[in-house]
């Protein structure tokens, strides 16, 4: 599986961070979609194929450790990645509880770190991707 | 409102509670000025070839006053410019943040000389151009306190912003005044006094009397918050000293702070 047919959702309640972070991860060579609300994201996951979430923690209504976990009932294979200021380090220590695979700090003081765990959880995708292909090979084979 | 007041009404630890909130402030559209910049940077590296082919074809073509190799270096030099603030951005959240938490931390032997040229190297960019800066104190005397290193550097950033802003103020009043500001430090047998000494706008009697109440300004709307002076009033009572500030209309305003002499613990 190359980049561009991996489909990156990005969850935020700021339309600008959405904007910006979607331009970086296609400039990564990734399919991007938005989502302003949980609510969305969640219409999304149901709707299409999303591989991974890249969701901030803090948002009016329903939060980003919710959304994790809503998330994980309906794919458990999605891998979410939660964004979080300084301030809110014990929710996502939290989050690992709840399937969350990973985290990144705003305001991405090293911009590399948001690109590494990005490029950490889409090596996994190729790994498990990998499995798929092969055992659908040899189910041909034994045909 | 006085201090006194605005603790009764809004418990202790208001300030720090406003800090903290101007710090998630700051970093928030900090998050996306810097993804941005860096998303502009790499989209003209994507241009490169097609800037590269242009020049070929047309050698010395002009883009207003530039040329465009000239453009193309002064583009990237603002995008450069533009990721180095957005770090100096989070520098200051980061300092807002270990400041409000500095109420936690214990006390230290803390050198008084240290502090005030660590926030003079902070403000440096906002001094240079219009102050003349004169640094004096005792060779030899630490001028050492007990207390909260980052406090002390918030409580004196605050007198040096004051200080600039009254200088501008004037010369902008006046056309070109040389601004001035003399900091000096000295050590007695109890104390550890700094002085700050502009020749800004000064205040009246009146104005005076209000510095130390939370709210008040006389800076342009949106330039000051009018929580300045009483913050760096609590943070030099909370290491047991005091503030006293002399003023002229016209003239300047010195600012004393008397602290007390700390010896290693």
């Amino acid at each position: 599986m190359n980049k561009s047919e991996v489909r990156i959702l990005v969850v935020d309640d700021e339309q600008d961070i959405l904007l910006s972070l979607k331009t970086h991860l296609e400039l990564d060579g990734f399919g991007v979609e938005v989502a302003n609300t949980a609510a969305e994201a969640l219409e999304k996951v149901r709707s299409g194929r999303v591989h991974i979430v890249l969701t901030d923690i803090n948002m009016p209504q329903m939060d980003g450790i919710e959304l994790l976990e809503e998330i994980k009932k309906i794919r458990g294979d999605i891998t979410v990645i939660m964004i979080t200021a300084y301030s809110s380090l014990l929710k996502v220590g939290n989050s690992r509880f709840h399937g969350a695979a990973d985290y990144v700090l705003k305001p991405f003081r090293e911009m590399s770190e948001l690109d590494e765990v990005i490029e950490m959880a889409y090596r996994q995708i190729q790994r498990w991707d990998k499995v798929l292909s092969e055992t659908i090979e040899l189910k041909k084979k034994s045909r | 409102m006085t201090n006194a007041l605005l603790k009764e009404r809004t418990g202790q630890g208001a300030i720090e509670r406003i800090v903290l909130g101007v710090a998630h402030e700051l970093n928030n559209p900090n998050t996306f000025i810097r993804v941005n910049a860096q998303n502009l940077k790499r989209m003209f590296q994507l241009l490169q070839p097609c800037l590269d082919a242009y020049e070929e074809r047309h050698p010395g073509a002009k883009f207003g006053p530039y040329d465009l190799p000239g453009l193309r270096s002064r583009f990237n030099q603002h995008l450069e410019s533009v990721l180095e603030a957005t770090v100096r951005i989070i520098t200051i959240a980061d300092k807002l943040k270990q400041c409000t938490a500095g109420s936690l931390e214990k006390d230290t032997a803390v050198s008084l000389v240290e502090v005030v040229k660590d926030s003079l190297h902070a403000h440096e960019f906002l001094l240079a151009g219009c102050v003349h800066v004169d640094l004096a104190f005792d060779a030899g005397a630490a001028c050492q306190v007990i207390g909260h290193r980052l406090l002390l550097e918030q409580a004196v950033s605050i007198l040096l912003t004051n200080a600039r802003d009254a200088i501008v103020e004037r010369q902008a009043a006046e056309g070109s005044t040389a601004g001035r500001l003399d900091i000096s430090l000295r050590e007695t047998a109890r104390q550890v006094i700094l002085r700050v000494s502009d020749n800004g706008t000064g205040m009246s009697r009146e104005t005076l009397a209000r510095v130390f109440d939370p709210y008040f300004t006389t800076k342009p709307q949106g330039a000051g918050n009018g929580l300045g002076l009483p913050l760096c009033q609590s943070i030099v009572h909370r290491h047991g000293g005091s503030v006293r500030l002399e003023s002229e209309a016209g003239k300047g305003t010195v600012v004393t702070i008397e602290l007390p002499k700390g010896e290693d613990a």
